[in-house]
């Protein structure tokens, strides 16, 4: 029971930590897929006077991943009823060419006003759309989505860090007279406070575990996968082995830190 | 001649009752047999305290196994410890540990091969009459034979100096008589140097012995 009660209350805190660094991971894929959902039907248009190549634009513009031109046909097609052939011959000619420039990843608010600068430096073209109102809607958006993910989960990580550092303390505490009789007997540091280390790795295992059990449950329940359909989103947000490796490191190293913080500050006192 | 603890004008005190050992000068030697008595509180306990470096050497100089107590680091003072082996009064057996487990701890410290320990500890259970008990908790013994785990584990790495503080101060005659009688085989068999603070030194011990006596913070050697 003691011992049940003693890992308990670090696997708490341990538990709350991973669980809001598991919902980061999945939440920061999701923005991902969102991003790049984003970033594939958004393009820049672009209207110049001569053609343009897009070796000329990459070479500016080192994110730019693809430069289409526009036939204008489709929408002089519309016009063609009251126009004759030599004055849409001559209306053709003099219309400039249009491009449609799509970009490797999705720029931020200040990276897009500069991709436009740069584009209107060349002389040969002569308007640039970046659709900055949509832009800034969309990427205000995932920004606000990732703040709020970010801030949650350092909340709680102080939170559950504080938490493990005063259970710790507890532990150190209740094994004090132990501690003592290991230091009159020449141990060093690493041998007086191994079970501090022990506890530490054998509840980060658990908390790991714990998280991967819960992930794995939920990413096979069926509202789930409804819910990933309707927002054209694949399973591959559940990554279990890497997440679970991830999860047990981030969890060994801060409750180690904590035994680490613990010790140093008890010597120094 | 080899010494095991030698001290030269050795002050000793605390902040708030000022010096309990004044001035004192004393040599022991290996293989010694040395008890330390006086009246209760006169400064006994912080005289052993001082050769295994739990309370600072206030002036003079207190050298053991080699190390000088006044300047010894932390780390010196950590090798030193497990050149010693020590006894308490009150046992300091460590509570959730078996009984083997805790004759092992310095030869644990000590980085003793595994197959060693185990074959060093059972013979030292068996010493001590214990080896039904291996597997038991200290709480699970009485007094004497805490006692006797705790003596089996100052000796288990085979130290070169053993310190007991009133070692049979909490015991029953039968008890005591068996921890007096390890203590001298320890001395004579093992050629361990013993120091033992006491204020009742056995009548039928058998053993040749010194005594230095603490009076008013002085030291008095009798032979």
């Amino acid at each position: 029971m003691n011992t049940l009660k003693k890992h308990c209350s670090l696997l708490i805190p341990l538990i709350t930590m991973l669980f809001s660094l598991q919902c980061l991971l999945i939440l920061e894929r999701i923005v991902a897929k969102q991003e790049q959902f984003i970033t594939q039907k958004y393009a820049i248009g672009i209207t110049a006077k001569k053609p343009i190549t897009f070796d000329s634009i990459r070479s500016k513009i080192v994110e730019a991943k693809e430069l289409s031109e526009l036939n204008p046909k489709d929408s002089i097609t519309k016009l063609t009823k009251d126009i004759d052939d030599a004055n849409l011959t001559n209306l053709t000619r003099q219309l400039p060419y249009f491009y449609s420039l799509s970009l490797e990843y999705f720029p931020s608010t200040e990276r897009l006003s500069v991709i436009e600068a740069v584009l209107k430096k060349n002389p040969n073209i002569m308007s640039v759309d970046t659709f900055s109102k949509r832009h800034l809607e969309n990427y205000t958006l995932l920004s606000f989505i990732k703040f709020s993910v970010i801030t949650f989960a350092v909340i709680l990580a102080i939170i559950s860090f504080m938490l493990m550092l005063k259970q710790i303390e507890i532990w150190r505490y209740v094994n004090k007279d132990k501690m003592e009789i290991m230091d009159i007997m020449g141990a060093n540091i690493w041998v007086r406070n191994r079970s501090l280390f022990k506890l530490a790795l054998i509840d980060s295992f658990i908390a790991s575990f714990f998280i991967m059990l819960l992930v794995f449950y939920v990413a096979n329940l069926q509202i789930t996968l409804d819910t990933l359909q309707a927002l054209n989103i694949g399973l591959g947000i559940f990554r279990i082995p890497p997440d679970f490796i991830k999860l047990f490191f981030a969890a060994f190293i801060s409750s180690s830190c904590c035994v680490i913080f613990v010790i140093l500050s008890k010597a120094r006192a | 001649m080899d010494t095991i603890i030698q001290a030269k004008q050795l002050c000793l005190g605390y902040k708030r009752t000022g010096l309990v050992i004044k001035n004192a000068n004393f040599t022991i030697y290996p293989k010694d047999f040395v008890f330390i008595s006086g009246a209760s509180g006169s400064g006994k306990s912080t005289l052993l305290r001082s050769i295994y470096g739990n309370i600072n050497v206030q002036e003079g100089e207190l050298n053991v196994l080699h190390c000088n107590m006044k300047r010894a680091s932390s780390h010196k003072l950590m090798l030193l410890r497990r050149k010693m082996g020590i006894v308490f009064q009150d046992y300091k057996l460590i509570q959730d540990w078996n009984v083997e487990k805790n004759i092992a701890l310095p030869m644990i410290i000590n980085k003793f091969p595994k197959a060693e320990i185990k074959t060093q500890a059972e013979k030292l259970l068996s010493h001590i009459s214990l080896l039904h008990k291996a597997n038991k908790y200290p709480q699970e013994l009485s007094g004497g034979e805490q006692q006797r785990v705790a003596l089996a584990r100052a000796i288990a790495h085979r130290p070169k100096l053993i310190l007991c503080d009133e070692p049979t101060g909490n015991l029953d005659d039968y008890s005591s008589d068996m921890i007096w009688g390890l203590l001298k085989s320890s001395n004579e068999q093992l050629n361990i140097t013993i120091v033992v603070v006491t204020h009742r030194i056995p009548k039928h011990l058998n053993l040749k012995y010194r005594k230095i006596e603490i009076k008013e913070g002085l030291i008095h050697e009798y032979a």
